[in-house]
């Protein structure tokens, strides 16, 4: 089937992007690739154009442009979503005790991240060598 | 600067310099690249780019932007990326890394994300790509110290990305990555006499960008064996070239995603987002909720607020005139000074100025709809119906700035992707009256429909709209065949406009109107004054004879053109020809050409209509013909000057004809 195939509410995955040209490589760019979700979250007003779901934002296009794309419906059409004010329980954040994963600060983070003490490390053994 | 389209740029480059640009929440708000000093860097020089999704360039403004990083090499780039938002985001991130241009990534909109619950290993995620990420809220001004430190220190000792390569052997049989770096050593030579960075221009070949294939020049030879080795990996990898390069990138950029990204559920704001699209996109109450906001705008700029806030301003510019007057009869100056500074300045400039709220509020409620992001729901909403005038939903967003000022409309034009569109779309905007048209209605309005000047202001609005659509009806059957090009357009979510953006767009627009109340508006009054007081032998005119003026001597040879109009009175002519300079002229030169002579000498309210009429559709001012000239060249602005005033007289002739 088709992107235009699908209705609202629904959640499928791309198979392949048609179309050529600019605009296939604007899809491509866009994330709308094969083996990506993609769901369906409404209509225009007057049945076209279409938004869509894909990688967390909202895309808009034309069902002409939709009926390139091919997709196969996923199972379970709906996301499951959770409100942690409302249950309750507690979201997974990284446990901060845990010396591997230290849970960074910010601001005035970032400073003192990997990359520059590699290059300060880099820097001070060249220098050893050197003396 | 460069990211994404809507990702946080411009308040990034207003937090870095603090300069004035102007900031929206709708994709394509920079359309021109915008330089500035870094705060407390005098000698550093950052360049705002338009939003790009991607490397290979689709619409003009995405042009700018690529050529900008592959011709000028810029020292160092500050990659933002919407942390809401980091996949698609990223995806550009791994085309810039492949440049080997030292970068540094600005995380932007953290603070939503730990809101809501999500978080980002800052340090992994810099190990992964070799390159400094920084956490920052471009909007609360948190982190942006650190990117301007990272971002110097990256361009002073030119540290280049640790990282070029992300295809991996062991990702999907390596197809991709053996083609990759295959194509790379084949190229190398030609990439190099070229300037490309080789993995940049070896991706881009893959992908069959046409500006990179025609850069490298390969020869024949070398063509079809760059096209054996992608047959290969296409038949390997099971997927076109375009696609399998592409995700590659996302495969690499999910592996990083999955090791240092905890994602919230749906974020507070996009579950707010929803709500308020159930109303504004929703399909009973899209089309009435959006006349309803555009009647509510209107009304509180003309009427509500506006009105008072101009009857203020009038109580101001009268009491100052009377204050000089007094004083300038007080110390018994010649009459021609006097008749100079009363009726050519005072009369010219005071006149205008009186219309400073209106036009800030105007632009005050535009620039609250495209920061909202209401702007790309319009855009969204409005795509059937304009497609039916041959144009796409993205059109909306000019044409609505063009109520606003021809100039930055035109100039927005540039978001859409194709050369038809935009001439079409370039067209219409000056049907839109702009804001420097208000002070003429409310002029004639005042003199000859005291009783319905709002009706009369509305139905000007109106006839604009129409008209600009049976012209769009007429282009699409004649000059402009075809069908709009595709939609595809992304739809951010809901945010809180921020005030210090706001402010800085209306004191931009305020200092630019008064700007031009004191120069152009100011000369112009100057000279109609010294025109129409004096005669070709430089003999002061007599009173009763003002028709042997400079002016009225000119004037007089473009009488036959609009005696069939009832505007043939020099005083007319010479108005509507001083509004080419900026349409409040007409104004300032009507009342210092009528100074102490009633109106109704020479307008009937038919007359009086018909000006109006004329005035809404005549050949826009020479700044938005200056930028028209610039956006479609000499042969487009030509014909838009002459097809306007040719559509303006039949408009205003069949005025007359029914009135």
């Amino acid at each position: 089937m088709t992107l235009a195939e699908l209705k609202i509410g629904q959640t499928a995955t791309i198979l392949s992007v048609g179309g050529e040209g600019g605009l296939r490589q604007h899809f491509l760019d866009m994330g709308v690739l094969p083996g990506v979700p993609i769901t369906l979250v409404k209509y225009a007003p007057m049945g076209d154009p279409m938004e869509l779901r894909v990688h967390g934002y909202e895309l808009t296009l034309r069902r002409a442009d939709a009926r390139k794309i091919e997709v196969r419906r996923t199972e379970n059409g709906k996301r499951k979503t959770e409100n942690f004010e409302e249950n309750g329980k507690q979201p997974f954040t990284f446990p901060i005790s845990d010396s591997r994963f230290p849970e960074p600060e910010h601001p005035g983070l970032g400073e003192g991240g990997h990359y520059h003490q590699q290059q300060e490390k880099a820097r001070r053994e060249t220098e050893n060598l050197i003396n | 600067m460069v990211g994404n389209q809507n990702c946080g740029k411009t308040t990034l480059f207003n937090q870095l310099t603090g300069a004035n640009q102007h900031v929206g929440n709708f994709p394509g708000v920079t359309v021109d690249r915008k330089d500035g000093a870094i705060k407390g860097y005098p000698n550093s020089v950052v360049t705002d780019l338009p939003g790009i999704y991607s490397l290979s360039p689709y619409t003009a403004e995405e042009v700018v932007s690529r050529r900008f990083i592959l011709e000028e090499r810029p020292s160092a780039i500050i990659n933002i990326v919407d942390a809401t938002c980091i996949e698609r985001n990223l995806y550009l991130t791994m085309q810039l890394m492949e440049l080997g241009i030292p970068m540094v990534l600005a995380l932007n909109m953290m603070d939503e994300i730990k809101n809501n619950h999500g978080s980002v290993r800052i340090n992994e995620m810099e190990a992964l790509l070799g390159i400094p990420v920084i956490p920052i809220s471009a909007m609360r001004n948190e982190g942006v110290d650190e990117v301007i430190r990272h971002a110097v220190h990256v361009a002073r000792y030119q540290e280049g990305p640790l990282r070029h390569d992300y295809c991996s052997p062991d990702e999907n049989g390596g197809a991709v990555h053996r083609c990759l770096h295959a194509i790379m050593h084949f190229i190398e030579d030609h990439a190099q006499r070229a300037g490309l960075p080789i993995r940049f221009a070896a991706s881009k070949l893959i992908e069959g960008d046409p500006l990179v294939v025609k850069a490298l020049s390969l020869s024949q030879n070398e063509q079809e064996t760059v096209e054996h080795i992608l047959c290969q990996m296409e038949e390997e990898r099971g997927l076109d070239r375009q696609a399998a390069i592409a995700t590659m990138r996302f495969d690499f950029i999910n592996n990083i995603c999955s090791r240092t990204v905890v994602r919230p559920g749906d974020t507070r704001e996009y579950l707010r987002s929803q709500a308020v699209d159930k109303v504004l996109t929703g399909k009973w109450t899209a089309l009435p909720s959006f006349i309803a906001i555009m009647a509510v705008v209107f009304w509180l700029t003309f009427d509500g607020i506006g009105g008072w806030l101009q009857g203020q301003m009038e109580t101001g510019v009268e009491w100052f005139t009377g204050l000089t007057d007094t004083f300038l009869s007080s110390i018994n100056i010649a009459p021609a000074i006097h008749s100079l500074v009363i009726d050519g300045i005072y009369g010219g400039v005071g006149t205008v100025i009186v219309f400073l709220p209106l036009i800030l509020l105007l632009f005050f409620f535009l620039s609250m709809m495209e920061d909202s992001g209401y702007m790309a729901r319009i855009a969204f909403v409005m795509d059937r119906p304009l497609r039916k005038l041959g144009l796409s939903g993205r059109s909306i967003v000019p044409l609505l700035m063009g109520f606003g000022c021809s100039v930055p409309s035109v100039m927005s034009s540039r978001t859409l992707p194709s050369v038809r569109d935009r001439r079409l779309t370039i067209m219409l905007t000056p049907f839109m009256s702009c804001t420097a048209k208000i002070p003429i209605y409310a002029f004639f309005a005042a003199a000859f429909f005291p009783d319905n000047a709002a009706l009369v202001m509305g139905s000007l609005y109106v006839m604009g709209i129409v008209v600009g659509i049976l012209v769009a009806l007429l282009m699409k059957h004649s000059m402009f065949r075809g069908e709009a090009v595709p939609f595809v357009l992304e739809l951010p979510n809901y945010r809180m406009p921020v005030p210090s953006n706001v402010l800085r767009l209306l004191w931009d627009k305020a200092s630019d109107f008064l700007r031009r109340a004191f120069t152009v508006i100011f000369l112009a009054s100057m000279v109609i004054w010294f025109l129409q007081t004096f005669t070709f032998h430089l003999k002061m005119v007599a009173p009763g004879m003002e028709h042997e003026s400079m002016l009225a001597q000119m004037a007089g040879v473009l009488q036959p053109v609009f005696s069939p109009l009832g505007l043939g009175d020099w005083r007319i002519i010479t108005s509507l020809a001083s509004g080419l300079l900026a349409k409040e002229v007409v104004v300032s030169t009507l009342s210092t050409l009528f100074a102490g002579v009633p109106l109704s000498e020479v307008f009937t309210t038919a007359t009086a209509y018909a000006m109006m009429v004329f005035c809404l559709l005549y050949t826009p001012c020479i700044a938005a013909m200056a930028t028209i000239r610039r956006e479609l060249g000499n042969t487009w602005a030509m014909i838009i000057l002459v097809f306007q005033c040719a559509i303006a007289w039949l408009a205003a002739f069949l005025v007359t004809l029914i009135l």
